[in-house]
């Protein structure tokens, strides 16, 4: 076991980390920025150092200052945490060279899921459905049209190298198409300094479906269950449920299949999101994010894994705590995600408790929120024996819910879990578009 | 350096919101300071840190100022930065030759404080000689001029010297030699001359 971990990140999933450090009796250090001082993971971490000043760019995401603060303390390992560092490869690398183990899955592994050509063409070997697209790069207006045509519109331009919505574009006629594969392009270059962009049939409103990956890099690979994202604003996610209200036992049984061979042959380490979009009775294969989820709180409830620890374990034993024949989905877990809609003091907060309920997030009484970052604050995740008793827990958990100071889209969230729609679980990704207007009229 | 370069370079300081910038990689020595700039707050930059650990051993980090914060201002400076020459993992004897020098952190010290405060840029190991046999750069009560060195700050294997922006007198040693810095740390407090 090592003695000593650096969480490479801030706010409430370096508070995450911690807690579970703290109960397999790993010390832990912390990074700050200066706007970061006060946080409540510099308070609940064994030692913390200051790294820089708020912006990002200058802070958490120093390589050298990560690395070098992780050398002075005595750390054997680096968690990089969620976003920041942790799908770079380049960090994994300059952490490895250093000597330091990195919590997460191979460079190479996280170089090959991080190109998304690659990791469709890596999926499609092992047999998992992609949807329909073209096979590498399309940069000919002709030759995208023919492609265009041949997969039906509408179509989707993607960004190889993308994320977060960035360099897509949805293309409904082949008139439109040159103009917008010259736009993605460019946006595509602009955000990840690589132009290249790919073409795929675009479905209209299929749901978000992940599974959660856990495998010790030997070859073991555990799914935990499935995840439903499919509230999402702008490709960010809101609520997040599991099991997925759109899946059934085969075709879990067939994602389950597919991933797992492809994660073995990988020789995957540590947590893993295998994300697909599924539309009716098929699924398909849309990317893999290397690294822990915000979401994993939900497969946390179902499957009664601590996902951090087995991902700890497996990064830095090579060994997994769970045996694949006990892992079962128990009742159905949801999180609502808390996002600040302005930064501020926090003047009041009351955390909601109880059977069922558990409350992730950096926030204290008296605490400031920063406007230098990501504008989540907290995770309410209910877990109850069946959706309808796992809704009306959440409903009641928001109610108890009181953030004061800074706005919060809770009531908002609220809104959407009792809307009729969201109660019914025939939705898909395009429904927060559908509900948006009124859903921002919620204060 | 190439003309090519060095145009840039200049360019690049220009706009950028840095007050000095000296280079030194051996065979040249440049100075590029603004006038009337203010230089105690208001700007953080450790480029040189970035640049010179990722192995560009010759080459300037451009430097990215951010305005509007009140961290210490650190004009970004290489030499011929070492990534990768054994040093190894020494943390004994920091060799002073091919040495990447940082500027100016200064903050303003509260109104109520003697002196200014001076604070470390990066997270490193403080070191108050170029070696264990050495003496010190600096004692209390030392007076030091401009573009004296003050102390290193060891990081990713290069040795940082960090350098008096104004001449002063050390009032006091804030870090003990040896010591895990980290970014904003004090480690002197200085009156100015």
């Amino acid at each position: 076991m090592i003695q000593r971990l650096l969480i490479a990140n801030r706010g409430e999933i370096a508070v995450r980390v911690i807690r579970t450090c703290r109960e397999m009796g790993i010390e832990t250090v912390a990074v700050y920025s200066t706007a970061d001082k006060e946080n409540l993971h510099v308070k609940l971490a064994d030692h913390a150092v200051c790294i820089g000043p708020p912006p990002s760019a200058k802070s958490y995401l120093v390589k050298e200052n990560l690395i070098m603060a992780a050398l002075k303390t005595g750390c054997q390992a680096i968690h990089p945490g969620v976003g920041f560092f942790s799908e770079n490869a380049d960090f994994a690398r300059a952490v490895q060279k250093e000597g330091l183990i990195f919590i997460g899955p191979d460079p190479d592994v996280i170089d090959l899921l991080g190109d998304k050509v690659q990791a469709r063409n890596t999926a499609k070997k092992y047999g998992l459905p992609i949807t329909p697209g073209t096979e590498g790069a399309v940069s000919d207006p002709q030759a995208a049209i023919a492609a265009a045509e041949q997969l039906g519109f509408p179509v989707i331009i993607k960004a190889a190298a993308g994320g977060g919505g960035k360099g897509m574009r949805i293309v409904r006629s082949a008139a439109e198409l040159p103009e917008n594969l010259a736009i993605a392009s460019r946006e595509a270059l602009a955000n990840f300094a690589d132009g290249t962009v790919f073409i795929e049939r675009y479905l209209e409103n299929p749901r978000h479906v992940e599974l959660q990956i856990i495998a010790d890099g030997q070859g073991t690979v555990l799914v935990l269950g499935e995840r439903d994202c499919s509230v999402q604003k702008r490709h960010q996610k809101l609520i997040e449920e599991s099991p997925s209200p759109g899946v059934d036992d085969d075709m879990r049984t067939r994602m389950a299949e597919g991933a797992v061979r492809m994660f073995r042959e990988l020789k995957y380490r540590g947590a893993g999101t295998i994300e697909f979009l599924v539309s009716g009775k098929d699924f398909y294969f849309m990317e893999v994010n290397a690294r822990v989820q915000v979401e994993h709180p939900v497969s946390e409830f179902v499957t009664g894994v601590d996902i951090i620890r087995q991902q700890i374990l497996a990064c830095t034993e090579g060994r997994l705590e769970i045996d694949p024949a006990s892992v079962h989905l128990n009742g159905w877990s949801i999180e609502c995600r808390i996002n600040a809609l302005s930064p501020g003091k926090v003047t009041r907060l009351d955390i909601p408790g109880g059977p069922g309920v558990r409350f992730d997030s950096f926030l204290y009484n008296g605490c400031t929120v920063p406007p230098h970052y990501d504008s989540m604050v907290a995770k309410l995740i209910v877990h109850g024996p069946s959706r309808e008793r796992a809704l009306a827990r959440m409903n009641r958990a928001l109610q108890e819910l009181v953030i004061e100071g800074i706005k919060t889209n809770a009531a908002q969230q609220r809104w959407i879990i009792n809307h009729s729609t969201f109660r019914s679980g025939q939705f898909g990704t395009a429904y927060y578009g559908e509900i948006e207007k009124e859903v921002e009229h919620v204060h | 350096m190439d003309d090519k370069t060095l145009i840039t370079l200049v360019e690049k300081f220009g706009s950028s919101q840095l007050a000095e910038l000296e280079l030194n990689d051996g065979s040249l020595h440049l100075v590029l300071r603004k006038e009337g700039a203010i230089r105690s707050a208001g700007s953080a930059a450790n480029a040189a840190i970035e640049a010179g650990a990722a192995g560009n051993a010759r080459s300037v980090a451009s430097p990215v100022a951010v305005s509007g914060q009140s961290g210490p201002v650190a004009a970004a400076q290489t030499g011929s930065g070492h990534a990768d020459s054994g040093h190894g993992t020494s943390s004994s004897a920091p060799a002073a030759d091919h040495a990447v020098h940082l500027g100016l952190p200064v903050n303003a010290g509260s109104p109520a404080a003697t002196g200014e405060i001076i604070t470390s840029p990066i997270v490193a190991t403080f070191y108050r000689s170029s070696s264990p046999d050495a003496p010190l750069f600096v004692e209390v009560g030392t007076k030091v001029k401009a573009g004296q060195t003050l102390c290193i700050l060891e990081a990713m294997k290069m040795m940082n010297h960090l350098e008096a922006e104004f001449d002063c007198e050390i009032l006091a040693v804030k870090a003990e030699n040896g010591d895990m810095v980290e970014y904003g740390q004090a480690l002197f407090e200085v009156k100015r001359l």
